[in-house]
């Protein structure tokens, strides 16, 4: 049970001290106002004491004021309802709330014989600026991305809905962090089974502790493995509003620049903001482009290998004897030498992240000339292999999205194509439409509008029609056919 | 968990089950007789399979009577017959799918390990259940429409109009060649099976799938006598021989393409025997949960495999067409009961 503040001032400082410690940034100055003891209770840091200054002590030392003096209540009710300070309608009463307050970064005023508090916005902590997003750039549109700061993102979007269905509604997550969070959705789009949904599901979520938005995927998308995300994320805002436009629902934590987005399916993984900005012509021929870099990125080097050991006759001759003449010149069979070279640019990208910038390009120097190069002219590895794993890179970048699930494929399809051949290859792929089909997003199938078959694959899946034949009547997530498999 | 199976997706299963059969072709029988005489008669043969069918479908329209249906076949009695019949389906197309991979191949994967592969993918749509079937199939349509396209495309150079054998013909010739061509096979009471689930009426998606699996076998065998002449009748698999002389510009092997689209569907045959099979024997085993079911399922498929090992291609279509025709026997006579007692049932009310 929450322990409620007391009356007495030093005891309700003794309490925050107990909660605190000897915490060097939790500042306490003890005041008088309308001679009562008061006390004001902040985190350096957090708070601004000039702000707290600005917004109350000024407007307090004023002279004129009619301070009621020797009453502890009336100064209470004095300061929230007849004075001009913007004190938040909701004061603290328990030692929780206290401890929530001020970790939020507001001032606690604690007054001397009242066993409540009043609270004052007073924040002022140093946080990102709203600047480009890392990922998701855009040639056209919006250059804002998320910060880590929960109000501040909210904001971003609230500044692209500016109608009266957009909904924030909040919830904390995390017994060690208390980390806030926030689902945005527009009331009049949404369908209220599936809200129900997402919210009984983040309700049941126990978590120790929660600093990405990333570890709630797992809680909200069904137990059964899948090498695809039900949730979506995005950097953006101007994204995330316009998947509010569709009726779907935006989860945004604290700390976090990344915004979930339920549900999500698998042709938005090949859509971009950028799509709607372009000719209707050159944003299908983008996205065709995209579907083909995910299947190159997939399949390439396992048809690759399993045509190189077991149909070689699919090969044109030319083709044939150079990979021939290159994988006589090597030391590893073709299939591991395909395994090799992937695992190598796995390891190259990920040491590029980690490393520190200063000396990050040494990494991208290291990789071209001794990997590529060097080990190419030494025979170590075959041309056409490592040919075959850059195109696989280039084509995995062109979905960013997918890239993990992409990765493992990979691996998977050149395991399946050196060890069974071509049957293998072809099995795997039937098992991929398989997963793909058996998934549901929050009770809509995960490839909708691809299967079960949609007008809406060739409005905006597939291709994209133009604005004329898009405006005529908006999407919705309604439009897609709703299963009776219960999630 | 509750399904509803849409009727549309039903009608397109049994389209690529039916259309899967025409690419890959039982090994016992040949082509055999021209186009002139095979048009009409597969054209003669699907209307026979309608005629014998279509009441069933139309008689199923009824909710009512789906719904007796439903409740009637998931007796383990009535289950039972589907079930083996399912079982068998299954096996069929899996050792068809072997035999045509080693067919296709210079070196191919020994059978087990190409039969191990379809089961394992079987077991795991035996778990994702109908509804994945749906859209698996749905996909697998539109692939089987560009093989098909790209297809007629490639041997267009090849085709002669003078290479079809062009001469007087008797009724007699169609029916003989319509007899002999006409299988009953398991896709029908496997939509039937389905089709108590179903949302909406099927009588004009089912005509639709069996009309257009004959325009296809129509067109089949035009194009290839038009491109190979006499020896169309002579192959073994000549829809699969029309792959291997198809080429677009440098594009050689474009059989490679199309073989993995037949292949795939092949194995899609197999999971949607399997998915039917596991959806009847939890009318055996109601306390059994999904991954039991599935495998045991698995089992009986590896089981009724071992079995039928050792028959012939030719055998085994026998004994699959005897099987269809007394699983459709019985489901006429449990249709036509329910929609009596249905009609009882909406006069008393």
């Amino acid at each position: 049970m929450a322990q409620r503040l007391k009356e007495s001032l030093v005891e309700n400082k003794l309490l925050l001290k107990d909660v605190f410690g000897d915490a060097i940034d939790f500042y306490t100055k003890d005041i008088e106002i309308g001679r009562v003891s008061c006390c004001i209770c902040m985190f350096e840091g957090l708070s601004s004491i000039e702000r707290l200054w600005v917004m109350m002590l000024d407007t307090l030392s004023r002279p004129g004021q009619l301070i009621p003096q020797n009453d502890p209540q009336a100064l209470f009710d004095y300061l929230m309802k007849h004075s001009a300070i913007p004190l938040e309608h909701r004061s603290v009463l328990t030692v929780e709330d206290a401890r929530g307050q001020l970790t939020a970064g507001t001032t606690v005023i604690l007054i001397d014989g009242l066993d409540k508090g009043l609270v004052l916005s007073t924040q002022m902590m140093q946080f990102r600026s709203v600047s480009e997003p890392s990922g998701e750039n855009n040639v056209r549109g919006s250059r804002e991305g998320y910060t880590d700061l929960l109000r501040i993102n909210i904001s971003l979007v609230r500044r692209l809905v500016r109608t009266d269905g957009l909904m924030v509604q909040t919830m904390i997550f995390g017994e060690r962090t208390q980390t806030e969070a926030a689902l945005l959705y527009d009331r009049n789009l949404v369908d209220p089974a599936l809200l129900d949904l997402v919210k009984r599901r983040l309700s049941q979520i126990e978590i120790p502790f929660l600093f990405d938005s990333g570890y709630l995927s797992a809680f909200l998308q069904k137990s059964r493995f899948s090498f695809f995300q039900s949730v979506g994320y995005t950097e953006r805002p101007d994204t995330s509003a316009a998947k509010i436009c569709e009726g779907k629902i935006i989860l945004l934590v604290n700390g976090s620049p990344f915004a979930l987005i339920v549900p999500y399916f698998f042709n938005e993984n090949f859509q971009s903001m950028d799509d709607y900005s372009e000719k209707a012509y050159f944003s299908s021929m983008i996205r065709v482009l995209k579907y083909a870099a995910f299947f190159i990125a997939v399949m390439l080097p396992g048809l690759f290998v399993s045509v190189a050991n077991f149909t070689p006759e699919f090969l044109p001759s030319e083709l044939l004897y150079k990979t021939a003449a290159a994988e006589s010149a090597t030391p590893l069979p073709l299939f591991a030498e395909a395994i090799f070279v992937n695992f190598l640019l796995e390891i190259v990208r990920e040491a590029g992240l980690r490393l520190p910038r200063a000396i990050g390009h040494s990494v991208s120097l290291v990789a071209a000339l001794i990997l590529g190069d060097a080990a190419v002219s030494a025979g170590l590895l075959g041309t056409p292999v490592v040919v075959v794993a850059a195109l696989t890179a280039i084509c995995t970048y062109v979905v960013p999205n997918l890239y993990e699930p992409v990765t493992v494929l990979r691996l998977l399809f050149i395991a399946a194509g050196g060890v069974l051949g071509p049957i293998g290859v072809i099995a795997l792929f039937l098992y991929l439409i398989f997963n793909l089909c058996s998934m549901n997003a929050f009770g809509i199938p995960f490839t909708a509008p691809m299967a079960p078959p949609s007008k809406a694959f060739f409005r905006d899946a597939f291709i994209r029609k133009s604005w004329r034949v898009l405006a005529r009547s908006a999407f919705t997530i309604h439009d897609l056919q709703k299963t009776e498999v219960e999630e | 968990m509750k399904q509803q199976i849409r009727t549309q997706g039903l009608c397109v299963i049994l389209f690529v089950l039916l259309s899967t059969d025409l690419v890959i072709r039982p090994f016992s029988q040949r082509a055999g007789v021209r186009a002139q005489v095979y048009v009409p008669a597969a054209f003669l043969a699907g209307l026979l399979v309608l005629a014998l069918t279509y009441p069933l479908v139309r008689a199923m329209d009824q909710s009512p009577v789906r719904e007796r249906l439903k409740a009637c076949w998931t007796h383990s009695v009535w289950a039972a017959p589907f079930a083996f019949v399912f079982a068998f389906g299954a096996v069929q197309a899996l050792m068809r799918g072997s035999i045509f991979l080693q067919y296709i191949s210079d070196e191919s994967a020994p059978k087990w390990i190409s039969a191990a592969l379809m089961l394992a993918i079987a077991w795991y749509a035996m778990r994702c259940g109908v509804e994945t079937l749906l859209r698996v199939c749905g996909i697998l349509f539109w692939l089987f429409c560009i093989s098909v396209v790209l297809l007629l495309i490639s041997n267009v150079q090849e085709m002669r109009f003078y290479h079809l054998a062009l001469r007087p013909f008797s009724a007699s010739e169609v029916f003989s060649a319509a007899f002999k061509g006409v299988s009953v096979s398991a896709q029908i009471p496997l939509f039937l099976w389905f089709s108590a689930s179903g949302t909406r009426r099927a009588q004009k998606g089912y005509s639709a799938a069996i009309l257009a699996a004959m325009v296809l076998a129509a067109v089949f065998s035009t194009v290839s006598e038009m491109v190979l002449g006499t020896q169309a009748q002579m192959q073994n698999q000549t829809v699969y021989a029309l792959s291997r002389l198809g080429s677009i510009s440098v594009m050689q092997r474009l059989d490679a393409m199309h073989c993995a689209v037949w292949m795939m569907m092949e194995i899609t045959k197999v999971c949607a025997f399997a998915v039917g099979l596991r959806s009847a024997l939890q009318f055996f085993l109601p306390q059994w949960n999904t991954e039991r079911l599935c495998a045991g399922a698995l089992s009986l498929l590896v089981v009724m495999f071992l079995l039928c090992y050792g028959l012939q291609d030719l055998q085994r279509q026998w004994v699959e067409t005897a099987l269809s025709a007394a699983v459709l026997v019985l489901a006429a006579y449990q249709i036509q009961r329910q929609r009596r007692k249905a009609n009882e049932s909406n006069h008393g009310a």
